[in-house]
């Protein structure tokens, strides 16, 4: 099951499988600045996810969408703040650095979460694997198979997944600043009536 | 004249926030919302005939002197009934709400029918049978109002303020038949001492007067909470952001690959300027963490382990000597970084953050590191970011810290002077 993603510049449907493993990446075949916005919105809009609108329960709908085990890690990292790692079961790994807040964590994670829903993980990801194995010892270094760093901007890649992390963090807040959906019908009729902002 | 004016007080209050009510742009027509603004208006102006000027009014103008008591009665039985009817409609059965309304609306109207044929006769008994019935009914309407939202208000998922409107609602209702009882209380005592109670007595005016306003807070208090919480947020993110530029200035300056250039402005969809704002602050403290991050290896251990020791004689204690040392080094970083110096092999460990919750709160600790680094003496003789008129020297840290002495935790402006 792939992700809704639109059609690149060229007219030519991006045919991206739903094996990670066996996904290829063609990187001039990047959506262009203008249709970033709407192919970040494609895809978060066809995930499913809902009340109360969290970080993780976005994770999880994509994990289900991908038909992947996607896990949350911190460790010390160095100068990176994060990577992507993608092991032979079905398994994901946001990594974030371990000094993150809990902010920079969720941006970072998201960060990495937009290299996966685009399948820009590859074999070396900036590090050795084995490299990545000694930072989390945790995994095996023969289960990974595809990684992704966070790392500078000049890179499209990095660009338009640190703009997804950006796009998916305002939609979060926009969430989450509105009401918590009435739980009953009487508590919608109360705030019909006591409040004029919220009914 | 005191009681009179909080009478006449707790009557504009009540009135200003029925009309909020009515004149919110948000506002439409519900059978609730209707009844409950009718019942405000009831309420305030039965408070404000039951005042003793507007009884000496009414004497001046040579009508009867017990019109604004009886006024007042009717008004207060009416206010009664609008707010069981609201409560009907807002968390009764919705298919019941009408036939019960009425069936309420026929009791009411017998009743002050009653109350008002009684007290024109002229007897004394009936007079006081005329008092009795509608402390009697706004008793029974009140409480039976304040009954319904006490259920409603324990209910599981109901939000913070709107409980809280709902329990200021609910002491109002209780206030009010505090202020019934108090009534009925005084004509059985001027039955058994057989006289007629023909002025409001202080007490209940004072009571009545503080259950209209209770009650007119309480039902607006879910109005007008949000906007006030949002336009204090909009305040502290404001604050926050002027407080984290320099720091960003001088990271970004320093370590210009962290900078997310040219994003499209649309791609936060926030065209609220508050959101705008605490988007781009959201940004900025990304950004000066991916920086600090970058810098880290350029860390001295030593410089941390010195002003780890240092801070007390500072004068520096808990979040200010946290955020101090940070500052010192990120000074020190930005020091070895801008000399070119090569990242250090034996970097420190990481620090864990803070537990900050949201950008809002981290903006705000890292707005208090950037006013030491950009700010403090001992700090700038580290690095001084800003030097287009004085070239700075930089001998070690520690003669610079031996010769400045202490330091307080706020800086003075010769110091920011010096900066700028």
């Amino acid at each position: 099951m792939a992700l809704n993603r639109s059609r690149p510049p060229d007219g030519q449907t991006r045919n991206v499988s739903d094996n990670p493993e066996t996904t290829t990446h063609n990187r001039s075949q990047l959506v262009v600045d203008g249709q970033q916005h709407d192919d970040v919105d494609a895809i978060i809009n066809s995930v499913t996810w809902g009340y109360p609108w969290t970080l993780d329960g976005f994770i999880a709908g994509v994990g289900a969408k991908l038909d992947l085990q996607i896990n949350r890690m911190a460790t010390d990292l160095g100068s990176v703040s994060g990577y992507l790692l993608v092991t032979r079961r079905r398994k994901a790994y946001l990594v974030h650095h371990s000094d993150a807040s809990a902010p920079e964590a969720n941006h970072i994670a998201a960060h990495e979460l937009g290299h996966l829903v685009w399948g820009d993980a590859t074999t070396d990801g900036g590090l050795p694997l084995d490299a990545l194995q000694s930072l989390l010892p945790s995994i095996s270094a023969d289960n990974l198979i595809q990684a992704a760093g966070r790392t500078c901007y000049d890179d499209p890649s990095e660009r338009r997944a640190e703009l997804f992390a950006y796009r998916l963090h305002a939609i979060i807040d926009h969430h989450q600043r509105q009401l918590p959906p009435p739980p009953t019908d009487t508590d919608r009729r109360l705030r019909a009536t006591f409040s004029s902002r919220w009914s | 004249m005191t009681v009179s004016i909080l009478g006449y007080l707790a009557c504009v209050v009540t009135l200003v926030a029925a009309a909020t009510r009515v004149l919110d742009r948000h506002y439409t027509h519900r059978a609730g919302r209707q009844y409950l603004t009718a019942g405000q208006v009831c309420s305030a102006l039965a408070v404000a005939s039951w005042t003793h000027d507007s009884r000496r009014v009414a004497i001046q103008l040579h009508w009867p002197a017990r019109l604004p008591f009886l006024t007042g009665n009717v008004l207060a039985m009416l206010a009664g009934f609008c707010l069981v009817a609201t409560l009907a409609y807002t968390v009764g059965r919705t298919d019941h709400a009408a036939r019960r309304t009425a069936a309420h609306g026929a009791g009411v109207a017998a009743c002050c029918a009653t109350s008002t044929t009684l007290a024109l006769t002229g007897s004394t008994i009936t007079g006081l049978l005329a008092q009795m019935i509608p402390p009697c009914y706004v008793a029974w309407c009140y409480a039976r109002f304040a009954a319904g939202l006490i259920a409603r208000s324990r209910e599981p998922g109901t939000h913070l303020i709107m409980r809280l409107s709902l329990h200021t609602t609910t002491i109002s209702a209780c206030t009010r038949v505090g202020w019934a009882i108090c009534q009925g209380s005084l004509v059985v005592i001027a039955a058994l001492h057989d006289t007629t109670i023909t002025a409001e007595p202080k007490v209940s005016e004072l009571v009545a007067a503080t259950a209209v306003s209770l009650g007119a807070i309480g039902t607006t208090l879910a109005t007008w909470t949000p906007r006030v919480l949002a336009n204090l947020e909009k305040r502290r993110i404001s604050r926050a952001y002027r407080g984290i530029q320099p720091l960003w200035a001088v990271l970004t300056a320093a370590r210009p690959d962290v900078v997310l250039a040219d994003r499209p402005d649309h791609i936060l969809g926030q065209d609220n300027s508050s959101d705008a704002v605490l988007d781009q602050l959201y940004q900025m403290v990304i950004e000066i963490g991916d920086a600090r991050r970058k810098l880290r290896p350029y860390i001295d251990p030593a410089v941390t382990s010195h002003f780890e020791t240092i801070v007390t004689s500072l004068h520096l204690f808990g979040r200010s000597a946290a955020t101090f040392i940070q500052a010192a080094e990120l000074a020190c970083s930005l020091a070895r970084h801008q000399e070119g110096a090569e990242p250090l092999v034996h970097r420190l460990p990481a620090r864990p953050s803070p537990n900050h919750t949201s950008a809002l709160a981290q903006a705000r600790w890292l707005a208090r590191i950037g006013h030491h680094l950009l700010n403090s003496p001992t700090i700038l003789a580290l690095y001084r970011p800003v030097t287009p008129t004085r070239p700075s020297s930089s001998p070690a840290f520690g003669d610079q810290v031996a010769a400045n002495g202490t330091e307080g935790s706020t800086y003075g402006p010769d110091e920011s002077a010096r900066i700028r």
